[in-house]
């Protein structure tokens, strides 16, 4: 990466966390002093100069108190905070809803499998609801401003296809396997299809709801990434679609061995999925994508929610100052979120379990984690009013084209 | 002896003068320390920046500050209450701190400044100095009652979906929230309806107009105030030590009535008691390379024993109080303006006179000295 030379013509500090004037302070750079910049961008205006410098060091300084002859490069930065798995629970959507409303988030990846009955009457809510609620205080409607993609499973609930056509990926019940039923099977040019066949289906469905294409293309427990075919098919055809998909290189590793160890399969490593995406040329929804606040696991107890929260949101912190000193231009927050007045992990198993066995693969366990991590972003908005950096709520968000259908 | 009869009686006067500066030193030092007398004039510094002309304490810029301190100005009170500046000093009567760094000084005020109820500390310090409005908790109490009695509304509503009610009540808990966290960040050390003098306010304005809302900075720049003003502040205290110096120098001239006209003209005539003087400068000078070694005590004895011997008391001239003229009070007037220079300025002026002494000393004097003690050798020798 090239770097440029500057010289400090002011007494300035080097802030950190984020390009602000009060910001904490890292050093003081006196006058005459040679700094390496990395690169610009936009942080707090500051005597009508809103351009700050990251240094190599990873910290910030005021553009105004350093001069350059090179060329720096302005970047953008633009945050995806997407909350998955919506559509399917009451309480998860309307989490959802309230996030978007508030700003919090800015992506949703949606299941579009529930029974059709109700999932006609909950997807097309969603819809409504994006479509004649406004972001924050503004006059623009939540779907100009929303990235709505497509979460697509075959590892919960039950086909969108007709039955027939998918039979080999479902159960006697009817119900897809949870993605511990995954074997070598799903290598097979035959299931390969049906998982395609599937992908079609829940994509014309989609489209039906939310009158428009997928902002992005995930899968229900990354299933998309357990074999090489699948992989392949499923990124070709997002290729062919013009849907950015997620991408595979940031899965947390510990979730990927737990997935490991459940599966009757192989699951590739990171660095063969690497090749598989330079062979295919993937194009990914961002550079990065950032998952490490999620959890806790649903073998873990969660002991205290005070804390759990406050790990939450320091993770938060510390990956969105990463990307900012970064040269990454966009980065994905995934988080999982759910409205909900229970808190623990038994009182959740109970409440849900008609839902879980009339959609099974969603593991309610996870629930407890979800009101954590919904709290985090709840308690965080009052704290970025006061002192720390607001760069979650997505102001640099720039809405791509939404292409109508 | 020499036989510069002006000289030595100038050297005589100059080694009073040195002894009695140590001894009003000694004397002001043991005072000083027991009236924390440099936390007192601290204290009379940093009111001085911290309040307006109206506001502060006119006995703080008077010799009386060396004993007695007390400020009416509301920030400068909240200054010095401020826990990282209350436990800077000892318990007890005197337990304000006698020194504070420019870095804590800063730290606090600052810490000061951008508490209260506005949403952030730049807003808070923009509050305090007037910029912006401070918040008045009392809307924001009033907006959660008025929400509260809407959801209860909207409860009744059947139509109403839950994203509205959930909506409303997220609202609510902001709110809630909103009004914690303000009533944490009220400033527990100024009055609630605390407000920055006039000239005072205009001051920290230009300093925060120069900071550009950079809390950082305008802690900078509050340090070097406070730098510049120390220089100051340390000036005052050396001006007020010189009054006491003077006025104390004075009680001991009239006490022991150290009349310089006197004691010049008694000198000038009495060739025992300048040898003495002379002899004891010498000694001193000799065994003290600097004042730090001179023990006021050791040379006081030295005295007594001395001129006991010459039937003379210790620097005291034989005044009568029931005679004291008009000369005698110029004489201790002038003992006192001798000892307020200080015992430093007495000893290099004494060490200068020796050095100019030994240059004039007689060629004569010297080789019959040196005859004397030959032949005295020599009768030794011989005998």
């Amino acid at each position: 990466m090239e770097t440029y030379k500057g010289i400090v013509t002011q007494l300035v500090n080097t802030r950190i966390f984020k390009p602000s004037v009060n910001a904490p302070k890292s050093q003081e750079l006196q006058i005459k002093w040679d700094v390496e910049i990395s690169h610009a961008i936009r942080g707090e205006m500051y005597r009508e100069i809103d351009i700050w410098y990251v240094l190599t060091n990873r910290t910030f300084v005021w553009s105004g108190a350093v001069f350059t002859s090179q060329n720096v490069p302005i970047l953008s930065k633009q945050f995806l905070i997407t909350a998955d798995d919506i559509g399917v629970v009451k309480e998860i959507d309307l989490g959802a809803k309230l996030a978007l409303k508030n700003g919090w988030i800015n992506s949703i990846a949606v299941l579009v499998n529930r029974k059709a009955n109700e999932e006609d009457e909950q997807l097309s809510s969603l819809y409504e609801f994006l479509e004649n609620t406004n972001y924050m205080d503004s006059n623009t409607p939540l779907s100009h401003s929303t990235h709505v993609g497509l979460h697509y499973t075959i590892t919960s609930g039950i086909p969108v296809s007709p039955a027939d056509d998918v039979k080999s990926l479902v159960d006697q019940n009817g119900f897809f396997p949870e993605y511990k039923g995954l074997d070598s099977n799903y290598t097979t040019e035959g299931y390969v299809h049906q998982a395609m066949r599937e992908l079609e289906a829940q994509y014309s469905k989609f489209k039906r709801v939310f009158k428009r294409e997928p902002a992005h293309l995930t899968s229900h427990h990354d299933v998309h990434t357990f074999t090489y075919p699948l992989f392949k098919s499923i990124h070709a055809w997002a290729i062919h679609n013009k849907i950015p998909i997620r991408s595979h290189s940031f899965l947390p590793p510990l979730r990927r061995e737990f997935y490991d160890l459940g599966v009757k399969l192989n699951l590739p490593s990171i660095n063969t999925m690497n090749s598989w995406a330079t062979e295919l040329g993937c194009k990914s929804s961002a550079e990065h994508t950032m998952v490490g606040h999620y959890g806790p696991a649903p073998f873990l107890p969660l002991i205290s929610y005070r804390s759990v929260i406050k790990k939450k949101q320091n993770t938060l912190d510390a990956g969105i100052f990463d990307f900012l000193v970064s040269t990454d231009q966009t980065r994905e927050i995934m988080v999982h979120i759910i409205k909900s007045d229970l808190t623990k992990k038994n009182e959740f198993k109970q409440f849900y379990k008609p839902f879980c066995d009339a959609y099974p693969g969603v593991d309610s366990r996870y629930f407890a984690g979800r009101v954590a991590e919904y709290l985090s972003l709840q308690t965080r908005k009052s704290a970025s009013q006061n002192t720390s950096n607001n760069y979650l709520v997505a102001m640099d968000f720039v809405p791509l084209d939404i292409r109508r259908v | 002896m020499t036989g510069l009869i002006v000289l030595d009686t100038f050297i005589s006067l100059v080694f009073i003068f040195l002894l009695y500066s140590l001894f009003t030193m000694t004397l002001i030092e043991s005072l000083t320390s027991i009236f924390s007398s440099r936390a007192k004039n601290l204290l009379a510094g940093i009111e001085r920046l911290l309040a307006d002309e109206g506001e502060s304490n006119k006995t703080n810029h008077t010799i009386v500050n060396l004993f007695y301190a007390s400020s009416n100005s509301l920030l400068t009170n909240a200054f010095y209450q401020h826990p990282s500046i209350r436990y800077l000093g000892p318990k007890g009567i005197n337990s304000k701190p006698s020194y504070i760094s420019p870095d804590r000084f800063s730290t606090t005020l600052v810490d000061l400044l951008k508490k209260g109820t506005n949403s952030n500390q730049v807003e808070n310090i923009s509050a305090a100095l007037g910029i912006i409005p401070t918040f008045d908790l009392s809307e924001l109490e009033e907006s959660i009652k008025d929400l509260e009695i809407d959801i209860k509304e909207l409860r009744s509503i059947e139509t109403i979906s839950e994203f509205e009610i959930e909506s409303a009540k997220q609202e609510l808990s902001y709110l809630k929230m909103e009004l914690d966290n303000r009533l944490k960040s009220v400033n527990p050390f100024l009055p609630k309806n605390f407000t920055l003098g006039k000239d005072t306010k205009y001051q920290f304005n230009l300093l925060w107009n120069e900071a550009g809302d950079d809390i950082e900075k305008f802690k900078g720049l509050i340090e070097q105030w406070y730098n510049e003003q120390m220089e100051r502040i340390s000036g005052w205290y050396k001006r007020k030590l010189s009054l006491l110096t003077f006025i104390l120098g004075f009680i001991i001239a009239c006490s022991f009535k150290v009349d310089t006209i006197q004691l010049a003209m008694d000198l000038s005539k009495n060739e025992d008691m300048r040898a003495i003087y002379v002899e004891g400068a010498k000694d001193m000078m000799a065994n003290n390379s600097n004042l730090d070694n001179v023990k006021l005590e050791a040379n006081k004895q030295y005295f007594d024993e001395k001129l006991q011997e010459n039937n003379l008391v210790f620097s005291v001239t034989d005044i009568s109080f029931n005679t004291i003229e008009f000369l005698n009070w110029v004489g201790f007037l002038i003992t006192a303006f001798a000892i307020s220079l200080g015992a430093p300025f007495w000893f290099d002026m004494l060490s200068k006179l020796m050095r100019v002494r030994n240059s004039l000393q007689p060629s004569g004097s010297a080789s019959s000295s040196t005859t004397t003690s030959s032949v005295r050798n020599n009768t030794k020798a011989v005998g």
